[in-house]
Protein backbone atom coordinates (compact mmCIF):
# COMPACT_ATOMS: atom_id res chain seq x y z
CA UNK A 1 0.00 0.00 0.00
CA UNK A 2 0.89 3.24 -0.62
CA UNK A 3 0.05 5.72 1.98
CA UNK A 4 -0.72 9.48 1.05
CA UNK A 5 3.29 11.29 1.57
CA UNK A 6 3.68 12.70 5.06
CA UNK A 7 6.96 14.69 4.86
CA UNK A 8 6.57 15.05 8.92
CA UNK A 9 6.95 11.62 9.50
CA UNK A 10 10.21 11.95 7.54
CA UNK A 11 13.49 12.07 9.32
CA UNK A 12 16.87 13.84 7.45
CA UNK A 13 19.55 10.46 7.36
CA UNK A 14 21.41 12.18 10.45
CA UNK A 15 19.08 11.93 13.00
CA UNK A 16 17.75 8.39 12.08
CA UNK A 17 17.93 4.94 12.62
CA UNK A 18 16.28 2.31 9.93
CA UNK A 19 15.34 -1.07 11.21
CA UNK A 20 14.72 -3.68 7.94
CA UNK A 21 12.08 -6.87 8.55
CA UNK A 22 12.12 -9.60 6.15
CA UNK A 23 9.24 -12.05 6.94
CA UNK A 24 10.51 -15.65 5.67
CA UNK A 25 8.66 -18.84 5.35
CA UNK A 26 10.75 -21.29 8.24
CA UNK A 27 12.86 -19.06 9.63
CA UNK A 28 10.26 -16.49 11.37
CA UNK A 29 11.59 -12.67 10.81
CA UNK A 30 14.93 -11.28 10.12
CA UNK A 31 15.82 -8.01 11.39
CA UNK A 32 18.93 -5.59 10.12
CA UNK A 33 19.80 -2.56 11.13
CA UNK A 34 22.24 -1.80 8.36
CA UNK A 35 20.52 -1.93 5.18
CA UNK A 36 19.76 -5.29 4.77
CA UNK A 37 23.53 -5.64 4.85
CA UNK A 38 23.24 -7.98 7.71
CA UNK A 39 20.52 -9.88 8.89
CA UNK A 40 19.77 -11.51 12.73
CA UNK A 41 16.42 -12.98 14.08
CA UNK A 42 14.99 -12.07 17.68
CA UNK A 43 17.10 -14.09 20.45
CA UNK A 44 15.23 -17.18 21.24
CA UNK A 45 15.23 -16.40 25.24
CA UNK A 46 12.48 -13.73 24.45
CA UNK A 47 10.50 -16.16 23.68
CA UNK A 48 7.61 -15.09 21.13
CA UNK A 49 7.83 -16.35 17.68
CA UNK A 50 8.88 -20.01 17.01
CA UNK A 51 12.25 -19.62 15.20
CA UNK A 52 11.50 -21.71 12.12
CA UNK A 53 7.85 -20.25 12.15
CA UNK A 54 6.03 -19.62 8.90
CA UNK A 55 5.67 -15.49 9.09
CA UNK A 56 3.51 -14.12 5.98
CA UNK A 57 3.24 -10.72 6.67
CA UNK A 58 4.44 -7.71 7.98
CA UNK A 59 3.02 -3.90 8.99
CA UNK A 60 4.36 -1.18 10.59
CA UNK A 61 2.88 2.26 11.36
CA UNK A 62 5.06 5.99 11.37
CA UNK A 63 3.41 6.67 14.21
CA UNK A 64 4.73 4.18 16.17
CA UNK A 65 8.26 2.75 15.10
CA UNK A 66 8.52 0.58 18.69
CA UNK A 67 6.44 -1.54 16.69
CA UNK A 68 6.53 -4.48 13.70
CA UNK A 69 3.71 -7.09 12.96
CA UNK A 70 3.47 -10.43 11.73
CA UNK A 71 1.19 -12.34 10.19
CA UNK A 72 2.12 -15.94 10.86
CA UNK A 73 0.55 -19.68 10.50
CA UNK A 74 0.12 -19.12 14.26
CA UNK A 75 -1.22 -16.02 15.15
CA UNK A 76 -0.62 -12.65 15.01
CA UNK A 77 2.82 -11.25 17.09
CA UNK A 78 3.85 -7.80 17.59
CA UNK A 79 7.62 -6.93 18.19
CA UNK A 80 7.89 -4.64 20.54
CA UNK A 81 11.61 -2.91 19.81
CA UNK A 82 11.65 -1.39 23.67
CA UNK A 83 10.65 -4.59 25.17
CA UNK A 84 13.12 -6.63 22.55
CA UNK A 85 10.56 -9.25 22.12
CA UNK A 86 7.98 -10.42 20.11
CA UNK A 87 4.42 -10.38 21.92
CA UNK A 88 1.38 -12.93 20.77
CA UNK A 89 -1.78 -11.25 19.86
CA UNK A 90 -4.53 -13.41 20.68
CA UNK A 91 -7.47 -13.52 18.12
CA UNK A 92 -9.69 -16.01 16.27
CA UNK A 93 -7.30 -16.44 13.54
CA UNK A 94 -5.50 -19.30 14.84
CA UNK A 95 -5.31 -21.82 12.72
CA UNK A 96 -5.36 -19.89 9.43
CA UNK A 97 -2.53 -18.35 7.50
CA UNK A 98 -2.39 -14.96 7.78
CA UNK A 99 -0.91 -13.80 4.26
CA UNK A 100 -1.57 -10.07 4.52
CA UNK A 101 -1.45 -6.99 7.16
CA UNK A 102 -2.07 -3.63 6.98
CA UNK A 103 -2.36 -0.52 9.07
CA UNK A 104 -4.57 2.18 8.26
CA UNK A 105 -2.34 5.33 7.89
CA UNK A 106 -4.81 7.50 9.33
CA UNK A 107 -5.42 5.41 12.50
CA UNK A 108 -2.61 2.94 13.74
CA UNK A 109 -5.51 1.46 15.78
CA UNK A 110 -7.31 0.05 12.80
CA UNK A 111 -5.62 -3.01 11.62
CA UNK A 112 -6.87 -5.33 9.08
CA UNK A 113 -5.85 -8.78 8.68
CA UNK A 114 -6.42 -11.00 5.29
CA UNK A 115 -6.04 -15.03 5.75
CA UNK A 116 -6.04 -18.12 4.05
CA UNK A 117 -8.60 -19.52 3.58
CA UNK A 118 -9.65 -16.23 2.06
CA UNK A 119 -11.52 -14.17 4.91
CA UNK A 120 -10.65 -10.64 6.52
CA UNK A 121 -10.45 -9.52 10.27
CA UNK A 122 -10.44 -6.26 11.35
CA UNK A 123 -9.27 -4.97 14.66
CA UNK A 124 -10.31 -1.26 15.87
CA UNK A 125 -8.62 -1.41 19.24
CA UNK A 126 -5.24 -2.29 17.95
CA UNK A 127 -5.31 -5.48 18.03
CA UNK A 128 -6.97 -6.12 21.13
CA UNK A 129 -10.26 -7.43 19.26
CA UNK A 130 -10.97 -8.58 15.98
CA UNK A 131 -14.36 -9.34 14.01
CA UNK A 132 -14.51 -11.02 10.62
CA UNK A 133 -16.03 -9.41 7.93
CA UNK A 134 -18.91 -10.61 5.68
CA UNK A 135 -16.27 -11.72 2.75
CA UNK A 136 -18.58 -13.51 0.02
CA UNK A 137 -16.61 -15.40 -1.16
CA UNK A 138 -16.59 -19.57 -1.97
CA UNK A 139 -15.21 -22.01 0.58
CA UNK A 140 -13.12 -24.06 -2.62
CA UNK A 141 -11.54 -22.10 -6.20
CA UNK A 142 -10.02 -23.77 -9.24
CA UNK A 143 -6.31 -24.63 -9.58
CA UNK A 144 -5.21 -23.05 -5.96
CA UNK A 145 -8.25 -25.35 -4.19
CA UNK A 146 -8.70 -22.36 -1.29
CA UNK A 147 -9.13 -18.69 -1.89
CA UNK A 148 -6.15 -16.50 -0.44
CA UNK A 149 -5.80 -12.77 0.86
CA UNK A 150 -3.15 -11.28 -1.54
CA UNK A 151 -3.46 -7.26 -1.17
CA UNK A 152 -5.01 -5.02 1.55
CA UNK A 153 -5.30 -1.57 0.88
CA UNK A 154 -7.00 1.93 2.27
CA UNK A 155 -8.76 3.74 0.38
CA UNK A 156 -6.34 7.37 0.14
CA UNK A 157 -9.79 9.06 0.50
CA UNK A 158 -12.66 7.59 2.62
CA UNK A 159 -11.04 6.33 5.85
CA UNK A 160 -13.38 3.43 6.25
CA UNK A 161 -13.09 2.00 2.58
CA UNK A 162 -10.92 -0.99 2.05
CA UNK A 163 -10.09 -2.54 -1.13
CA UNK A 164 -8.79 -6.38 -1.06
CA UNK A 165 -7.81 -8.82 -3.71
CA UNK A 166 -8.08 -12.27 -3.83
CA UNK A 167 -6.66 -15.05 -5.39
CA UNK A 168 -8.75 -16.64 -7.06
CA UNK A 169 -11.84 -14.90 -6.90
CA UNK A 170 -11.15 -10.89 -7.58
CA UNK A 171 -11.66 -7.76 -6.26
CA UNK A 172 -13.54 -6.79 -3.50
CA UNK A 173 -14.86 -3.08 -1.64
CA UNK A 174 -16.04 -2.78 1.73
CA UNK A 175 -17.18 0.85 2.43
CA UNK A 176 -18.11 0.29 6.21
CA UNK A 177 -14.56 -0.85 7.50
CA UNK A 178 -14.59 -3.97 6.58
CA UNK A 179 -18.19 -5.52 7.51
CA UNK A 180 -19.51 -5.78 4.06
CA UNK A 181 -17.94 -6.19 0.87
CA UNK A 182 -18.74 -6.21 -2.75
CA UNK A 183 -17.11 -8.17 -5.61
CA UNK A 184 -15.79 -6.54 -8.48
CA UNK A 185 -14.63 -8.30 -11.55
CA UNK A 186 -16.55 -6.59 -14.71
CA UNK A 187 -13.86 -6.70 -17.29
CA UNK A 188 -11.25 -8.75 -15.82
CA UNK A 189 -9.96 -11.32 -17.37
CA UNK A 190 -8.90 -13.73 -14.55
CA UNK A 191 -9.98 -13.41 -11.23
CA UNK A 192 -6.45 -14.66 -10.22
CA UNK A 193 -5.74 -11.00 -8.78
CA UNK A 194 -2.99 -10.15 -6.79
CA UNK A 195 -2.31 -6.36 -6.20
CA UNK A 196 -3.78 -2.95 -6.54
CA UNK A 197 -2.57 0.91 -6.96
CA UNK A 198 -5.27 3.47 -6.04
CA UNK A 199 -3.58 7.07 -7.60
CA UNK A 200 -6.26 10.01 -7.25
CA UNK A 201 -3.24 12.74 -8.55
CA UNK A 202 -4.92 12.78 -12.35
CA UNK A 203 -8.29 14.64 -11.10
CA UNK A 204 -10.41 11.22 -11.79
CA UNK A 205 -9.25 8.07 -9.94
CA UNK A 206 -7.37 6.05 -11.46
CA UNK A 207 -6.79 2.40 -10.04
CA UNK A 208 -4.46 -0.31 -11.57
CA UNK A 209 -4.50 -3.92 -10.75
CA UNK A 210 -2.04 -7.25 -11.49
CA UNK A 211 -3.63 -10.33 -11.99
CA UNK A 212 -2.59 -13.89 -13.39
CA UNK A 213 -2.69 -12.91 -16.89
CA UNK A 214 -1.35 -9.61 -16.96
CA UNK A 215 -2.44 -5.70 -15.95
CA UNK A 216 -5.71 -4.10 -15.82
CA UNK A 217 -7.00 -0.50 -14.88
CA UNK A 218 -10.11 0.74 -14.04
CA UNK A 219 -10.97 4.57 -14.69
CA UNK A 220 -14.40 4.54 -12.86
CA UNK A 221 -13.33 3.01 -9.32
CA UNK A 222 -13.40 -0.15 -9.81
CA UNK A 223 -16.83 -0.44 -11.03
CA UNK A 224 -15.28 -2.06 -14.46
CA UNK A 225 -11.24 -3.03 -15.13
CA UNK A 226 -9.40 -3.15 -18.74
CA UNK A 227 -7.17 -5.09 -19.84
CA UNK A 228 -3.72 -2.83 -20.68
CA UNK A 229 -0.92 -4.24 -22.69
CA UNK A 230 2.50 -4.02 -21.14
CA UNK A 231 4.78 -4.92 -24.24
CA UNK A 232 8.02 -4.26 -21.50
CA UNK A 233 6.97 -7.69 -19.96
CA UNK A 234 8.26 -9.47 -23.40
CA UNK A 235 7.18 -13.45 -22.48
CA UNK A 236 6.32 -12.59 -18.60
CA UNK A 237 2.74 -12.95 -17.79
CA UNK A 238 2.49 -13.23 -14.50
CA UNK A 239 1.61 -9.95 -12.50
CA UNK A 240 2.24 -10.02 -8.96
CA UNK A 241 3.41 -7.22 -7.02
CA UNK A 242 2.84 -3.40 -7.11
CA UNK A 243 4.48 -0.87 -5.13
CA UNK A 244 3.99 3.36 -5.63
CA UNK A 245 6.87 5.59 -4.82
CA UNK A 246 5.92 7.34 -1.94
CA UNK A 247 5.79 10.66 -3.35
CA UNK A 248 3.71 12.55 -5.89
CA UNK A 249 6.20 11.71 -9.18
CA UNK A 250 3.62 9.10 -10.51
CA UNK A 251 6.46 6.24 -10.13
CA UNK A 252 5.10 3.00 -9.74
CA UNK A 253 6.97 -0.73 -9.52
CA UNK A 254 5.65 -3.79 -10.77
CA UNK A 255 6.87 -7.11 -10.55
CA UNK A 256 6.26 -9.87 -13.23
CA UNK A 257 7.40 -13.59 -13.40
CA UNK A 258 6.84 -16.69 -15.48
CA UNK A 259 4.77 -17.92 -12.70
CA UNK A 260 4.43 -18.45 -8.95
CA UNK A 261 6.97 -19.27 -7.94
CA UNK A 262 8.74 -19.50 -10.95
CA UNK A 263 12.24 -19.51 -11.79
CA UNK A 264 12.47 -15.64 -13.58
CA UNK A 265 11.08 -12.37 -12.90
CA UNK A 266 11.70 -8.79 -13.76
CA UNK A 267 10.86 -5.12 -12.63
CA UNK A 268 9.14 -3.00 -13.94
CA UNK A 269 9.35 0.95 -13.57
CA UNK A 270 6.68 3.40 -15.11
CA UNK A 271 7.06 7.31 -15.01
CA UNK A 272 3.18 8.37 -15.91
CA UNK A 273 0.80 6.85 -13.49
CA UNK A 274 1.32 3.19 -15.23
CA UNK A 275 0.58 4.67 -18.65
CA UNK A 276 3.88 3.19 -19.98
CA UNK A 277 6.03 0.73 -18.41
CA UNK A 278 10.25 0.06 -18.55
CA UNK A 279 12.24 -2.77 -17.41
CA UNK A 280 14.31 -1.86 -14.56
CA UNK A 281 17.58 -3.04 -14.21
CA UNK A 282 18.38 -5.63 -11.68
CA UNK A 283 21.86 -6.95 -10.62
CA UNK A 284 21.97 -10.10 -11.36
CA UNK A 285 19.31 -12.92 -12.32
CA UNK A 286 16.08 -12.96 -10.39
CA UNK A 287 15.39 -16.48 -9.14
CA UNK A 288 11.68 -15.96 -9.14
CA UNK A 289 9.12 -13.83 -8.84
CA UNK A 290 9.58 -10.52 -6.94
CA UNK A 291 7.29 -11.43 -4.98
CA UNK A 292 6.53 -7.64 -2.43
CA UNK A 293 7.99 -4.38 -3.45
CA UNK A 294 8.29 -2.20 -0.07
CA UNK A 295 7.98 1.74 -0.45
CA UNK A 296 7.93 3.80 2.82
CA UNK A 297 6.65 7.76 3.11
CA UNK A 298 8.88 8.13 5.07
CA UNK A 299 11.93 8.01 2.88
CA UNK A 300 10.45 7.63 -1.27
CA UNK A 301 13.99 6.63 -1.85
CA UNK A 302 14.62 3.74 -0.06
CA UNK A 303 12.78 1.27 -1.64
CA UNK A 304 13.17 -2.54 -1.06
CA UNK A 305 11.68 -5.89 -2.75
CA UNK A 306 12.35 -9.40 -3.06
CA UNK A 307 12.50 -12.73 -4.80
CA UNK A 308 10.30 -15.65 -2.99
CA UNK A 309 13.42 -17.84 -2.52
CA UNK A 310 15.48 -14.99 -0.87
CA UNK A 311 16.71 -12.44 -2.96
CA UNK A 312 16.49 -8.93 -1.76
CA UNK A 313 17.41 -5.49 -3.70
CA UNK A 314 17.56 -2.17 -2.42
CA UNK A 315 17.34 1.22 -3.91
CA UNK A 316 18.26 4.15 -2.25
CA UNK A 317 17.57 6.99 -5.29
CA UNK A 318 13.89 5.81 -5.21
CA UNK A 319 14.01 2.60 -7.29
CA UNK A 320 17.03 4.29 -10.34
CA UNK A 321 19.74 1.71 -9.52
CA UNK A 322 19.28 -1.31 -7.39
CA UNK A 323 21.88 -3.50 -5.56
CA UNK A 324 21.73 -6.88 -4.93
CA UNK A 325 22.17 -8.25 -0.78
CA UNK A 326 25.02 -10.49 -0.49
CA UNK A 327 23.00 -12.37 1.95
CA UNK A 328 19.86 -14.71 0.71
CA UNK A 329 17.15 -15.87 3.86
CA UNK A 330 15.74 -18.41 2.36
CA UNK A 331 12.18 -18.56 1.52
CA UNK A 332 10.50 -14.72 1.95
CA UNK A 333 7.01 -13.30 1.58
CA UNK A 334 7.12 -10.29 3.03
CA UNK A 335 9.51 -6.89 3.39
CA UNK A 336 9.42 -3.62 5.24
CA UNK A 337 11.43 -0.93 6.68
CA UNK A 338 10.64 1.77 9.56
CA UNK A 339 12.84 4.72 10.68
CA UNK A 340 13.34 5.53 14.07
CA UNK A 341 14.36 8.81 15.87
CA UNK A 342 18.18 7.87 16.83
CA UNK A 343 18.68 7.77 20.52
CA UNK A 344 15.07 7.71 20.69
CA UNK A 345 12.84 5.87 22.71
CA UNK A 346 12.83 2.75 20.19
CA UNK A 347 16.77 2.16 20.57
CA UNK A 348 17.63 -1.09 22.20
CA UNK B 1 -19.48 -10.31 13.49
CA UNK B 2 -17.18 -12.39 15.71
CA UNK B 3 -16.19 -15.91 14.64
CA UNK B 4 -15.61 -19.58 16.20
CA UNK B 5 -14.71 -22.15 13.40
CA UNK B 6 -12.60 -25.16 12.82
CA UNK B 7 -10.84 -25.51 9.93
CA UNK B 8 -11.23 -29.00 8.03
CA UNK B 9 -9.11 -29.85 5.39
CA UNK B 10 -10.13 -32.08 3.51
CA UNK B 11 -9.20 -34.58 0.63
CA UNK B 12 -12.16 -34.81 -1.81
CA UNK B 13 -12.10 -37.83 -4.10
CA UNK B 14 -14.25 -36.74 -7.34
CA UNK B 15 -12.62 -39.26 -8.94
CA UNK B 16 -9.52 -41.31 -9.20
CA UNK B 17 -7.55 -38.27 -10.89
CA UNK B 18 -9.49 -35.97 -9.63
CA UNK B 19 -8.56 -34.77 -6.33
CA UNK B 20 -9.44 -31.25 -4.54
CA UNK B 21 -7.76 -30.09 -1.00
CA UNK B 22 -9.51 -26.47 -0.29
CA UNK B 23 -8.90 -25.85 3.95
CA UNK B 24 -12.77 -25.32 4.62
CA UNK B 25 -13.81 -22.83 8.31
CA UNK B 26 -16.68 -25.18 9.88
CA UNK B 27 -18.33 -22.66 11.62
CA UNK B 28 -21.85 -24.12 12.27
CA UNK B 29 -22.32 -27.53 13.18
CA UNK B 30 -25.41 -30.39 13.57
CA UNK B 31 -25.83 -33.34 14.89
CA UNK B 32 -29.43 -34.97 13.21
CA UNK B 33 -30.71 -36.98 16.38
CA UNK B 34 -34.69 -38.19 16.91
CA UNK B 35 -35.95 -35.98 13.65
CA UNK B 36 -34.15 -33.10 14.01
CA UNK B 37 -30.82 -31.54 14.34
CA UNK B 38 -29.09 -30.15 17.13
CA UNK B 39 -26.97 -27.63 17.73
CA UNK B 40 -23.43 -28.43 19.00
CA UNK B 41 -20.24 -26.44 19.59
CA UNK B 42 -17.38 -26.18 16.30
CA UNK B 43 -15.50 -26.91 19.56
CA UNK B 44 -16.24 -30.72 19.35
CA UNK B 45 -14.73 -31.27 16.26
CA UNK B 46 -12.06 -33.35 15.29
CA UNK B 47 -10.37 -35.43 12.84
CA UNK B 48 -7.45 -36.70 15.12
CA UNK B 49 -6.36 -40.76 15.28
CA UNK B 50 -6.54 -40.56 18.85
CA UNK B 51 -9.56 -39.54 20.74
CA UNK B 52 -9.48 -38.61 24.80
CA UNK B 53 -12.95 -39.74 26.33
CA UNK B 54 -13.81 -41.71 29.27
CA UNK B 55 -13.91 -44.80 29.04
CA UNK B 56 -17.13 -46.42 29.84
CA UNK B 57 -19.28 -43.69 30.35
CA UNK B 58 -19.69 -42.40 26.02
CA UNK B 59 -21.31 -43.71 22.97
CA UNK B 60 -19.93 -43.46 19.77
CA UNK B 61 -22.67 -43.63 16.86
CA UNK B 62 -21.07 -44.12 13.17
CA UNK B 63 -22.29 -41.21 11.03
CA UNK B 64 -22.65 -40.05 7.59
CA UNK B 65 -21.32 -36.16 7.87
CA UNK B 66 -22.46 -33.92 4.77
CA UNK B 67 -20.38 -30.38 5.12
CA UNK B 68 -21.37 -27.05 3.17
CA UNK B 69 -18.68 -26.17 0.69
CA UNK B 70 -19.18 -24.01 -2.61
CA UNK B 71 -17.37 -26.27 -4.72
CA UNK B 72 -20.28 -28.93 -4.16
CA UNK B 73 -21.45 -30.44 -0.46
CA UNK B 74 -18.82 -33.44 0.45
CA UNK B 75 -19.76 -36.16 2.39
CA UNK B 76 -18.32 -38.57 4.38
CA UNK B 77 -17.81 -40.57 8.13
CA UNK B 78 -17.40 -39.69 11.45
CA UNK B 79 -18.85 -40.74 14.81
CA UNK B 80 -21.01 -38.75 17.53
CA UNK B 81 -19.84 -39.02 20.63
CA UNK B 82 -22.10 -38.73 23.27
CA UNK B 83 -22.26 -39.09 27.11
CA UNK B 84 -25.01 -42.16 27.79
CA UNK B 85 -25.38 -41.09 31.58
CA UNK B 86 -27.50 -37.83 31.05
CA UNK B 87 -28.58 -38.75 27.53
CA UNK B 88 -32.12 -39.54 28.61
CA UNK B 89 -32.13 -36.39 30.89
CA UNK B 90 -30.45 -33.85 28.76
CA UNK B 91 -29.72 -35.05 25.49
CA UNK B 92 -27.93 -31.65 23.92
CA UNK B 93 -25.57 -31.91 27.43
CA UNK B 94 -25.45 -35.18 26.36
CA UNK B 95 -24.42 -34.74 22.76
CA UNK B 96 -22.18 -31.68 23.84
CA UNK B 97 -19.83 -33.85 26.21
CA UNK B 98 -18.22 -35.94 23.27
CA UNK B 99 -16.35 -35.86 20.82
CA UNK B 100 -17.62 -35.33 16.94
CA UNK B 101 -15.46 -37.37 14.87
CA UNK B 102 -14.76 -37.06 11.13
CA UNK B 103 -12.36 -38.60 8.48
CA UNK B 104 -10.01 -36.06 6.36
CA UNK B 105 -11.32 -38.20 3.39
CA UNK B 106 -14.27 -37.00 1.56
CA UNK B 107 -16.37 -37.80 -1.59
CA UNK B 108 -18.93 -34.70 -3.31
CA UNK B 109 -22.59 -35.55 -1.91
CA UNK B 110 -23.30 -35.85 -5.92
CA UNK B 111 -21.40 -38.50 -6.23
CA UNK B 112 -23.28 -40.42 -3.41
CA UNK B 113 -26.99 -39.35 -3.88
CA UNK B 114 -27.47 -41.27 -7.20
CA UNK B 115 -25.64 -44.34 -5.25
CA UNK B 116 -27.42 -44.23 -1.85
CA UNK B 117 -28.68 -47.45 -1.94
CA UNK B 118 -25.45 -49.02 -2.93
CA UNK B 119 -23.15 -47.40 -0.01
CA UNK B 120 -22.75 -48.82 3.41
CA UNK B 121 -21.98 -47.44 6.50
CA UNK B 122 -19.89 -49.81 8.64
CA UNK B 123 -18.63 -49.97 12.31
CA UNK B 124 -15.77 -52.22 13.22
CA UNK B 125 -14.47 -52.08 17.00
CA UNK B 126 -12.71 -54.00 19.27
CA UNK B 127 -9.94 -53.89 21.61
CA UNK B 128 -7.51 -54.01 19.07
CA UNK B 129 -7.09 -53.54 14.69
CA UNK B 130 -8.64 -57.28 14.85
CA UNK B 131 -12.34 -55.94 15.72
CA UNK B 132 -15.82 -57.24 15.41
CA UNK B 133 -18.55 -56.02 12.88
CA UNK B 134 -20.92 -54.12 14.92
CA UNK B 135 -23.08 -52.95 12.30
CA UNK B 136 -23.71 -51.56 8.90
CA UNK B 137 -26.69 -49.11 7.11
CA UNK B 138 -27.71 -48.14 3.86
CA UNK B 139 -26.83 -44.58 3.31
CA UNK B 140 -30.77 -44.55 2.41
CA UNK B 141 -31.62 -46.23 5.33
CA UNK B 142 -29.91 -43.14 7.76
CA UNK B 143 -31.92 -40.98 4.86
CA UNK B 144 -35.11 -42.90 5.58
CA UNK B 145 -34.43 -41.84 9.52
CA UNK B 146 -33.25 -38.22 8.79
CA UNK B 147 -35.13 -36.31 6.63
CA UNK B 148 -32.68 -33.77 6.31
CA UNK B 149 -29.68 -36.02 4.53
CA UNK B 150 -32.37 -37.47 2.45
CA UNK B 151 -33.25 -33.44 1.04
CA UNK B 152 -29.40 -32.96 0.54
CA UNK B 153 -28.92 -35.84 -1.27
CA UNK B 154 -32.48 -35.42 -3.47
CA UNK B 155 -30.70 -32.09 -3.69
CA UNK B 156 -34.34 -30.47 -2.34
CA UNK B 157 -31.99 -28.70 0.56
CA UNK B 158 -28.64 -27.47 0.67
CA UNK B 159 -26.18 -26.48 3.14
CA UNK B 160 -23.87 -23.17 3.48
CA UNK B 161 -20.58 -22.98 2.99
CA UNK B 162 -19.08 -24.30 6.41
CA UNK B 163 -22.22 -25.92 7.79
CA UNK B 164 -21.51 -29.46 8.70
CA UNK B 165 -24.25 -31.75 10.15
CA UNK B 166 -23.54 -35.66 11.31
CA UNK B 167 -26.36 -38.20 10.24
CA UNK B 168 -25.87 -40.55 13.15
CA UNK B 169 -26.65 -44.01 13.09
CA UNK B 170 -28.92 -45.51 16.12
CA UNK B 171 -26.30 -47.23 17.87
CA UNK B 172 -26.10 -46.05 21.18
CA UNK B 173 -23.43 -48.42 23.13
CA UNK B 174 -20.15 -47.96 25.01
CA UNK B 175 -17.38 -47.57 22.81
CA UNK B 176 -14.26 -49.82 22.64
CA UNK B 177 -11.04 -48.70 22.21
CA UNK B 178 -10.22 -49.30 18.37
CA UNK B 179 -12.29 -48.42 15.71
CA UNK B 180 -12.95 -48.44 12.65
CA UNK B 181 -15.94 -46.13 10.67
CA UNK B 182 -16.30 -46.76 7.03
CA UNK B 183 -18.47 -45.73 3.58
CA UNK B 184 -18.38 -48.18 0.67
CA UNK B 185 -19.27 -47.07 -2.27
CA UNK B 186 -20.05 -49.28 -5.49
CA UNK B 187 -17.39 -47.33 -7.77
CA UNK B 188 -15.39 -45.08 -5.64
CA UNK B 189 -12.40 -45.85 -3.16
CA UNK B 190 -13.93 -46.30 0.77
CA UNK B 191 -13.51 -43.60 2.91
CA UNK B 192 -11.85 -45.02 6.10
CA UNK B 193 -11.66 -43.74 9.79
CA UNK B 194 -10.06 -45.30 12.01
CA UNK B 195 -9.16 -44.35 15.52
CA UNK B 196 -8.37 -45.06 18.99
CA UNK B 197 -10.00 -44.24 22.14
CA UNK B 198 -7.87 -43.06 24.88
CA UNK B 199 -8.65 -42.82 28.47
CA UNK B 200 -8.26 -39.49 30.51
CA UNK B 201 -8.64 -41.07 33.52
CA UNK B 202 -5.29 -43.29 33.03
CA UNK B 203 -2.64 -42.45 35.67
CA UNK B 204 -0.61 -38.69 34.60
CA UNK B 205 2.61 -40.46 35.80
CA UNK B 206 3.95 -43.73 36.41
CA UNK B 207 3.41 -43.78 39.61
CA UNK B 208 -0.24 -42.97 39.26
CA UNK B 209 -2.04 -39.82 40.25
CA UNK B 210 -2.93 -39.43 43.79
Amino acid sequence: MTPPPDKANRLPQADREVLCYAASVGHSVWFSRDLCESWQRAPTPTGGIYNESRCWSLATHPARPDEVWSGTDQGIYVWRQSQGRWNYMPSSMVGLHILKLAIAPSDPDFIVAGTRPAEIFVSRDGGRSWQCGELPIGSECWFINTPRVTSIQFDPKEPETLWVTVEIAGIFRSRDGGHSWELLVEGLRDPDVHNLVIMDDLGDRLILCSTEVGLHRSADNGASWEFQEVPAAGDLVYFRCMARRADQSGVIFMSIGDKPSGVTGVLLRSRDFGASWEQVELPGRVNTTIWWIFVNPQDPRLILCNSIFGEIFRSTDGGETWQQMDRFLGEIRDIAWQAFPKNGPCRS
Amino acid sequence: MSIAFRLYQPHVYHGEDDVATPDLMVTRMGVALAGGVRPVSVERLTTAVTVSEPAGRCWGAPAAVVVGSSGGALITVGAVHGDLRCLDADPDLALQAGAKVMSRFAWRLSDAATNAEQITLKLIEGQDPEGTSRGQWRLSSLAAEHPALGDLLADRYSLQKGELIFFAADHLFIMEPWRQISLQHPVRRPIVHEYRIHDPKAPLTDGGAT
